[in-house]
């Protein structure tokens, strides 16, 4: 034990800085220096320009480079000038922006790399650098993973500068407060703390921060690896913090009082804190009528409960409670599986590996070949399968029904952790029947109880219990009743508009008054 | 934590072996059990059973087996020797008991019922004339099981018959002061039909009446919400009323059925010496059918229909009343009044048997006749 501990504490060591180069230099010895320091890169591009008997080096990676920008911008003044140049004349007589100072040669060369160009005046005592980088990223697009029907259709996109851009056109507010984290000692990566000022809860904004300050690893791949470091617990099944790539629940999340985080790089964000229920409520909730929000929010509850319940209830009866069957369904059950000659659990499991292989070989296949496979595997591989003998017609609707329901949850993650947590059951069924599914239930649920995400309980409202919060998370309300912020967010404004005020709304005869 | 849940599997694994598992398609399901007397000496039985099997290669799922025993449990061990399926009682939905059986007394074969959980409650009890057996063997139709499951629960349903199942019989049986009255099963071209109703003095089957006097009785233990029921009314007194007669030859008998049928019945015992009774039941109905068009235009004719209906039905009560007193049994349940009345003296069913032919009893039935139809 105490080994381990050790080895880890080596692991998240800095790597040492070595001996830094500092300015003044030669023309010669700075690009030496710098050619050095980036490892001889081929696309490394030097102009030395002489100005007024002054040696200025002008250098920059061409690949990331906005090569007119530095012709127009850069070079162009800098050659035409009739005064000599110096560090501060850089700094505000380019029509440039963003010109920083650095004294050091590894300095400059990590601005080299993100895509600046570096211009150091001979023997002058530090450099200046421009960012003119040039991004190749993709544009903002539909969204994939989490597709909806009705509302706003901008998916995030892998640049954290595009992200930061639709999130501020969405939550237009001087509130909103976006901090910048590098995390990874060795590749280091830009993530953004993003929350509105002057709502979200100071605990929870601290508690995020404290997480990422003390995140001490090597690189960082992605927002679901973040997610992993920065979770609550990791010995769980279930999502604690709803990754998302659409731009408007992320939006909605903040506005609400939550804190997100954005990471460079990645395509998803991170809402945190959620509640077990958030990860059943779609954005299309708040864009649908009050009724039909709450019975689509009630649907997918029932969905994700009968998704993992159904199969194991069936192996249960099937083998043990044969009392529980109406008399008309006996016949039917009883006739289908006559015909199989394996005992249910064997028959469900041999079915449900077969729907799990269909997903995964979908999800990796291309789109065109992903759906031939879909409708084959759907129509041909089930009716073959009952017509070998292999498995019985009844089974098929069952497996079909809960796999189905799986695909409702909104979030990706929670499907996927709702087809998990269903083969445990399904062996408690096959093992003690419908006490082992009653007793799995139970653990089930004492486990959810104990969840906690951003140091909050996973179950609100439910538990502990705030009636006052039901209709943020359960069901909808019409607005007009509707007119607080979770309560349980513990937000600094709890109360989102007045109650009354807008509940009647203007007629033609009231114009005239 | 890695010792909990190795603790928690070992203890499934080891609990596995504990739940004896019943794979729906190794089971023959029973779904009636049928049962007459054999012996009446050595008290043998003759065992009809109706079961499920999952067989696919038979042509009919519904089987039926035949055993010899002396208590039901042994009926189905000894049944269970005749089939390669394992036979279950869970799904048992009908015990019927051949006439000679019921008189002889059946609560000895419902006793499982009672002591075990896994023996369903919520099954029907009837008796079978001739025998079960004709009953539960006949040709007429392929699932006599079901056929005679939706036959009860249909005629339940529609306030035909009482509430007889397996409950209420035991709960009639044990109260004293009170005997179960339970439907009798017949053959009328070859498919099993509901006859008669039996009458019971405790568990034993003693004779039975007709549905219109089971209707009376119905009327007074349950309270109906939507029954229907013919009367038959002697025609004389609305002779002013009925107008363009086509019929050549007059009648004696007017028709009308009463539909949507709301009753309340309240027993009262007035005199604990001597053991007299008042019956009120107010019912309340509308006038669907009659035989004769009757113009019903004006008050008059409603009351007249009224009392003319009431005193036929005190009529009818008191012919049964005295047919109930002669073969001494009290499906009506007077003698729970008494006991509720007279604290101390604990009733038997013994004492009451004596008390009830020496009881009077007074009906007093209010008909209401509260719609007739919409045609003027």
């Amino acid at each position: 034990m105490i080994r381990k501990r050790k080895r880890k504490q080596l692991a998240y060591e800095q790597p040492k800085t070595k001996n830094e180069v500092h300015f003044p230099l030669e023309s010669e010895q700075t690009k030496q220096a710098i050619q050095e320091q980036l490892q001889n890169e081929s696309s490394l591009i030097f102009k030395e320009v002489n100005v007024q008997d002054q040696t200025i080096v002008v250098c920059y990676i061409s690949y990331l480079i906005e090569q007119t920008q530095v012709d127009s911008n850069l070079l162009a003044p800098l050659i035409d000038s009739k005064e000599k140049w110096t560090t501060t004349r850089l700094e505000t007589n380019l029509p440039i922006g963003n010109g920083q100072q650095y004294d050091t040669i590894e300095q400059v060369c990590s601005q080299l790399i993100k895509g600046s160009v570096v211009v150091y005046i001979e023997n002058e005592k530090s450099a200046i650098t421009y960012s003119i980088s040039k991004n190749e990223r993709r544009s903002v697009e539909k969204p994939e993973r989490e597709s909806i029907v009705v509302g706003p259709q901008s998916a995030f996109s892998e640049s954290l500068e595009t992200n930061l851009n639709v999130v501020r056109s969405r939550v237009q507010s001087n509130e909103l407060v976006t901090e910048s984290f590098n995390i990874g000692a060795r590749l280091p990566t830009e993530v953004r703390l993003v929350y509105l000022k002057s709502l979200a809860n100071d605990e929870d904004v601290q508690t995020m921060r404290q997480r990422l300050n003390n995140l001490k690893i090597d690189d960082l791949e992605d927002a679901s690896v973040l997610v992993q470091y920065i979770e609550d617990t990791n010995k769980t099944v279930f999502p604690l913090f709803y990754l998302t790539e659409l731009v408007d629940r992320f939006s909605y999340g903040v506005s609400k009082g939550k804190i997100g985080v954005l990471v460079d790089g990645s395509p998803e964000a991170i809402v945190a804190p959620t509640t077990f229920w958030g990860f059943f409520e779609s954005t299309e909730d708040v864009y649908f009528r009050w009724s039909v929000a709450t019975f689509f929010r009630m649907l997918r509850f029932a969905a994700m409960f009968i998704s993992f319940v159904l199969t194991p209830v069936y192996v249960a009866v099937v083998t043990y409670h044969y009392e529980v069957i109406p008399t008309n369904l006996l016949v039917t059950l009883g006739e289908s599986r006559s015909q199989v000659p394996f005992p249910p659990i064997l028959e469900v499991l041999f079915l449900e590996l077969i729907i799990e292989l269909l997903r995964e070989a979908g999800a990796r296949l291309p789109t065109k070949v992903g759906q031939t496979i879909g409708i084959v595997g759907g129509i041909v591989l089930g009716q073959a399968a009952v017509d070998a003998g292999l498995t019985s017609s009844v089974l098929i609707i069952v497996i079909a029904m809960s796999a189905l329901a799986s695909f409702t949850a909104p979030s990706y993650l929670m499907g996927s952790a709702v087809r998990v947590i269903r083969y445990p059951l399904i062996l408690l069924a096959g093992l003690i029947g419908l006490v082992g599914v009653t007793f799995g239930i139970c653990l089930l649920i004492i486990h959810l109880l104990k969840l906690k995400s951003l140091g909050r309980p996973y179950f609100l409202p439910v538990y502990p219990f705030i009636f006052k919060d039901l209709d943020n998370s359960l069901f909808r309300l019409p607005f007009s009743i509707s007119n607080r912020r979770s309560i349980a967010l513990n937000t600094k404004d709890p109360i989102r508009y007045q109650e009354r005020k807008s509940k009647k709304p203007k007629d033609i005869e009231d114009w005239g008054e | 934590m890695i010792r909990i849940v190795m603790t928690l599997c070992l203890v499934m694994l080891s609990l596995s072996g504990c739940v004896p598992g019943q794979q729906i398609e190794q089971l023959g399901i029973i779904t009636s059990y049928g049962v007459d007397l054999l012996d009446e000496e050595e008290g043998t039985l003759d065992n009809t059973i109706l079961y499920t099997q999952f067989d696919p290669e038979a042509p009919q799922p519904m089987q039926t087996i035949e055993s010899t025993s002396s208590t039901y449990l042994d009926a189905i061990s000894a049944a269970n020797l005749k089939t390669s399926y394992k036979l279950v009682t869970g799904h048992i939905s009908l015990k019927l008991f051949g006439k000679e059986m019921a008189e002889k007394g059946i609560m000895r074969l419902l006793s499982p019922h009672l002591r075990d959980a896994e023996e369903p409650a919520n099954i029907y009890i009837a008796v079978g004339e001739p025998t079960a057996k004709e009953i539960l063997m006949s040709k007429g139709i392929t699932d006599v099981s079901k056929f005679l499951d939706q036959l009860f629960e249909n005629n339940i349903r529609e306030e035909i018959l009482p509430k007889s199942n397996f409950m209420d019989f035991v709960h009639n049986v044990d109260d004293p002061g009170v005997d179960p009255i339970q439907p009798v099963i017949t053959i009328k071209n070859d498919k099993p039909v509901i006859d008669q109703i039996g009458l019971f003095q405790q568990d034993q089957y003693v004779a039975s009446i007709s549905p219109d006097e089971t209707f009376l009785v119905k009327l007074i233990i349950e309270d109906f919400r939507a029954g229907k029921r013919e009367i038959i009314l002697p025609r004389a007194p609305f002779d002013p009323f009925i107008q363009n007669d086509t019929d050549e030859q007059p009648k004696e008998d007017l028709y009308l059925t009463l539909d949507e049928i709301r009753s309340s019945a309240d027993i009262s015992l007035e005199d604990k010496k001597q053991l007299h009774y008042q019956v009120n039941v107010d019912l309340e109905a509308r006038l669907m059918e009659s035989s004769e068009p009757i113009k019903i235009d004006s008050d008059k004719v409603l009351n007249l229909l009224e009392t003319e209906m009431s005193r036929k039905f005190e009529e009818q009560y008191e012919q049964l009343t005295n047919k109930l007193k002669e073969l001494n049994v009290d499906p009506i349940g007077f003698g729970t009044h008494y006991n509720a009345e007279t604290k101390h003296e604990d009733l038997t069913d013994e004492k009451w048997r004596e008390l009830f032919p020496t009881t009077t009893i007074n009906y007093n039935v209010n008909v209401n006749i509260i719609r007739h139809g919409v045609i003027e």
